[in-house]
């Protein structure tokens, strides 16, 4: 097989925008399965530039690219809306690399994908929501340095954030963190729950559907 | 709770793209051609390649112009190209002692193994602004070409086949004057945009990130190891200062055997470190090395120097994850930039707890049910 022949499949004019190679989505859905294999576990992988910048939802995107196939429905959301202008955007960019229908109606949709909310309505089974982390590291704010990052998840060695927790309420009386509420996942990982506000939190617990978290600048999922 | 999220949608993003799009068809002058960008403007061009990690300067023109001069905004673009196309192959590994050099000076010794190469440079041109009048300009660069240095054009002509100078680092090699790093724990350079580097990736990862990283990121890392509170530069001499052409070759997939496809043009650079710790051997020197794509010696040097200052770093020292997480300019600024985005959600969660916490204050004794 020569080199024109290898590459003349991505030079299509007719094809779809192409946002993401086909090995790129192969190597996101394995880490996702990886992911879902170990709840809570953080899995490198490697991260490409999307068309949105860095921080502009590009982990969501990704996964969202990679496990979507021509039957689903997609919605996405922003800080609970629809109309905000990154979801536009992200909606637009979804359809037109990947043809899919897209909805407001989260119960019409196979994916959602969403940036700091989780839907109201009740999720079954067969939906999936995709939620883009800014900050995926739950522990960053007791320890700076990620060797020492690693090691304490390692040995879910998780005594600082308990502390941390403790601290809060004895000064203030309240736990005062607002979004990013940590969790434990199935007793072993602790999560940081992307900037969901903290009453979002809950439905996440034992729910139905899946829930991905992709990190796009950070590299993890 | 009294916040109106304000709505833009679609309309407004096909509004936006609208105007720029507008103000480039209505601009008067004539539309820039690439190969005026790449002729133009081949220290940005290199840039973008360098940041974007794609040596191509078509595209890197062609995103220039799309990105309206906005260095980031242009590598992004050829990131983002970069992910719509497959991984066909990896090249065979590069030796960087075939450089054929367009320029190089050896700052630390007078002569070195091959000749001190000026070159192309702004180095030691009075930097004063050219206020003549565009014609009387355009003149006296048509008149200094037609006169140019003859050795300055033999230095670059194709005819005197590949130059390809010695090392100042041999001659410290052979007179054992310097630490010998080569080490066998990192046989395959690690693939950055494949295996995310994190501190501890080892070096080839983080020569990797650096040789992509942002210009300014890497200066201002070095800068600040020089005066700012961070101190693990001192007395970094430079070796090689170099710019040149390297090939580039890859297995061939019938006859199994490396075929050079191409050339790419890279700065690299080798920062000599005087070994001054006390549990070091302060007989010899230790050697930092900078590669990066284009002519960029700002880049090259900045990434030598901290190289060779992350080698030397006590274990626990922040330098390692400073440049391996903070210098990528598109993770940095896109960071930066997604302030831009509504946090109508995340604002009003902030608003809630404060909320919370001065109703709990007022309650004259919070007991424990209450304090969720």
């Amino acid at each position: 097989m020569s080199i024109a022949e290898l590459t003349a499949v991505h030079e299509d004019p007719d094809a779809r925008v192409t946002v993401l190679d086909e090995y790129a989505k192969r190597e996101i859905r394995r880490a996702v399965l990886t992911a879902v294999a170990v709840p809570g576990y953080q899995v490198p992988f490697g991260s490409r530039e999307m068309p949105v910048a860095r921080g502009w939802g590009s982990g969501g995107l990704q996964i969202t690219l990679a496990v979507i196939g021509p039957d689903d429905v997609v919605k996405v959301y922003d800080q609970g809306e629809d109309a905000g202008v990154n979801a536009a955007n992200l909606r637009r960019l979804i359809r037109s690399a990947q043809g899919v229908a897209t909805t407001t109606d989260a119960r019409e949709a196979t994916v959602i994908q969403t940036r700091h909310r989780v839907p109201e309505d009740t999720l079954g089974e067969d939906q999936i929501l995709v939620l883009q982390v800014p900050v995926p590291e739950p522990l960053r704010g007791v320890e700076r340095d990620m060797h020492r990052l690693r090691q304490m998840h390692a040995e879910g060695d998780y005594a600082r954030m308990w502390v941390s927790l403790y601290e809060d309420l004895v000064r203030n009386g309240v736990i005062t963190r607002t979004t990013g509420y940590p969790c434990l996942v199935g007793g072993r990982y602790v999560i940081a729950t992307t900037p969901i506000p903290r009453w979002d939190v809950p439905p996440l617990h034992r729910a139905a559907f899946l829930s991905l978290f992709g990190a796009g600048r950070e590299k993890g999922i | 709770m009294g916040y109106v999220a304000a709505r833009g949608g679609l309309d407004a993003i096909r509004a936006a793209e609208e105007l720029t799009r507008r103000r480039r068809a209505e601009a008067a002058s004539p539309w820039l051609e690439l190969d005026q960008i790449t002729e133009r403007l081949p220290l940005a061009v290199d840039r973008v390649m360098s940041e974007g990690g794609l040596w191509d300067e078509p595209s890197a023109a062609r995103a220039l112009r799309q990105a309206d001069g906005d260095l980031i905004e242009a590598a992004h673009l050829i990131r983002t190209y970069r992910s719509t196309l497959p991984r066909l192959a990896y090249s065979e590994v590069a030796d960087a002692d075939d450089l054929d050099v367009l320029r190089r000076i050896v700052p630390a010794y007078r002569e070195p193994p091959g000749p001190q190469l000026l070159g192309q440079t702004p180095d030691y041109t009075g930097r004063l602004l050219d206020r003549s009048a565009e014609d009387g300009a355009r003149d006296a660069a048509a008149q200094a070409a037609a006169t140019r240095v003859e050795a300055q054009h033999r230095a670059v002509a194709p005819e005197d086949g590949p130059r390809v100078p010695g090392r100042l680092l041999d001659v410290l090699r052979r007179s054992n004057l310097a630490v010998d790093r080569r080490r066998a724990d990192d046989p395959t350079p690690v693939d950055i945009t494949r295996v995310p580097a994190r501190p501890g990736a080892g070096r080839s990862a983080r020569l990797a990130v650096m040789a992509r990283a942002e210009t300014g990121a890497l200066v201002q890392l070095w800068y600040r190891n020089i005066l700012g509170p961070d101190n693990n530069l001192h007395e970094v001499t430079l070796g090689e200062v170099r710019h040149g052409r390297l090939g580039v070759a890859v297995r061939h997939p019938h006859i199994d055997e490396p075929v050079t496809i191409g050339h790419v043009r890279v700065t690299e650079v080798e920062a000599i470190e005087d070994l001054n710790g006390s549990d070091e051997d302060r007989t010899k020197f230790d050697v930092g090395y900078g590669l990066c794509l284009g002519h960029n010696e700002r880049k090259a040097i900045a990434m030598a120097n901290l190289d060779i200052a992350v080698e030397r770093a006590a274990p626990d020292d922040p330098l390692e994850q400073s440049i391996v997480m903070t210098t990528d300019g598109l993770d940095a600024s896109g960071f930066l930039e997604h302030l831009k985005l509504p946090h109508y959600v995340t604002f009003r969660s902030m608003v809630e707890r404060k909320t919370r916490m001065r109703a709990v204050a007022d309650e004259p004794t919070p007991r424990p049910e209450q304090m969720t």
